[in-house]
């Protein structure tokens, strides 16, 4: 059951790590370090409780405590070929829009750049994307608008 | 009433309920530059959402299904062993903390027999080998556990180590009988070698002998209540 439940939120365990690499390969490796983790830490889940909230957290410690010069190391490798943006297969003109997001993004501090992806593309509630995160509701609310307003700004969406 | 950012947000995205919501749906309503403010909050959300729908719509790398249906794979044995060696080890190894407490000092028993072949574990290692699980032994425990897994005859066996002898132990009819032994920490310490070397000897020697992932929590409880056997 812990298996299949892993196995069914792979896309999405993707699509938030993409998010916060900005960078498929290196997001495939943060998603093989949190599958591994979780693997290994299986007792500490609760039946019953949200195993994607849990292995959104699993993932987001991993990203923010130590992930970054450990994924890099392991980027190392990766096929080089494969050190593409995220959702290179639309056209150019997708491509190009896909970029802009992409840099957006990547301007924004880890802890606004989090909530954004947890709320808006996760579609996480406020309550659960601040307990993923482990800050009250108050906080997260803060930060994801400054970090929707900086991206309204960089993406030109500004009223 | 006049809303603020935080409150315009929340109602974009629907966080809003009871007065707070009428409040705010009211101001809204009033006010166009606040429809303004709602809308470029949704549009930025339905742009965001568009941008990463490629990736979970995208086919899973295989290694990631193995990663799951596999536990960790043999190769995992090695990096572990290699990020053991490194100095300040990297904390994401396999085992995490529960291998990082390499230089507990504490006097106990040889557990290994001294005469002729030592060929079965005794006293405190073959205690530990018997009673002790990875998730939940002491960080302190005068034998650690590194892990446990299957050889190829289908034997549980248990990568162990203490401060007289590190090793891995497979559990047959008679006991734990002892394949790979090293020195323990303390040859070590002398040697001036760095206190995670003889774990990392040891889990290179696993990742021969091992057929399979490493047991988990629920694996080893298991095999633990069936006393090791199959």
């Amino acid at each position: 059951m812990f298996e299949e439940g892993l196995l069914a939120m792979l896309p999405r365990m993707r699509r938030f790590a993409a998010g916060l690499t900005r960078n498929l390969p290196e997001a495939d490796d943060l998603c093989q370090m949190t599958i591994e983790r979780a693997l290994r830490s299986r007792a500490q889940w609760q039946a019953g409780s949200r195993l994607d909230s849990w292995m959104y957290r699993i993932m987001r410690n991993i990203w923010i405590d130590e992930g970054r010069a450990s994924t890099r190391r392991m980027q190392t490798f990766v096929d080089a070929d494969e050190g593409l943006g995220v959702g290179s297969s639309g056209g150019q003109e997708a491509s190009a829009e896909l970029n802009d997001v992409d840099r957006a993004l990547a301007k924004l501090p880890d802890e606004q750049r989090e909530a954004v992806l947890l709320v808006m593309v996760e579609g996480y509630s406020y309550k659960e994307a601040a307990e993923i995160v482990g800050c009250p509701v108050g906080t997260l609310n803060s930060r994801l608008v400054r970090g929707r307003d900086a991206l309204m700004a960089l993406l030109g969406e500004a009223a | 009433m006049n809303p603020s950012k935080e409150q315009i947000a929340a109602y974009a995205d629907g966080e809003l309920d009871g007065d707070a919501l009428r409040e705010v749906e009211a101001a809204v309503a009033a006010d166009p530059d606040l429809q303004v403010q709602v809308d470029a909050h949704r549009a930025l959300r339905a742009r965001l959402s568009a941008h990463f729908a490629s990736v979970a719509e995208a086919p899973v790398p295989e290694r990631l299904v193995r990663a799951i249906r596999g536990g960790a794979e043999v190769v995992d044995f090695a990096e572990a062993a290699r990020e053991r060696a490194r100095p300040p080890a990297p904390r994401f190894t396999w085992f995490g903390p529960a291998l990082a407490a390499s230089l507990v000092v504490a006097l106990i028993g040889y557990g290994i027999s001294q005469s002729g072949v030592r060929e079965y574990a005794e006293g405190d290692i073959a205690t530990a080998l018997d009673s002790q699980l990875v998730a939940t032994q002491q960080a302190k425990a005068p034998v650690r556990i590194l892990l446990s897994f299957r050889d190829e005859k289908g034997r549980f066996c248990r990568g162990f180590s203490s401060e007289a002898q590190s090793g891995v132990a497979c559990r047959d009819g008679r006991g734990w009988q002892l394949g790979k032994v090293f020195g323990g920490k303390k040859a070590q310490a002398r040697e001036y070698r760095q206190a995670g070397s003889a774990e990392a000897e040891v889990l290179t020697a696993i990742q021969d002998l091992a057929r399979g992932p490493a047991l988990d929590a629920e694996g080893e409880r298991k095999a633990q209540r069936q006393g090791w056997r199959e």
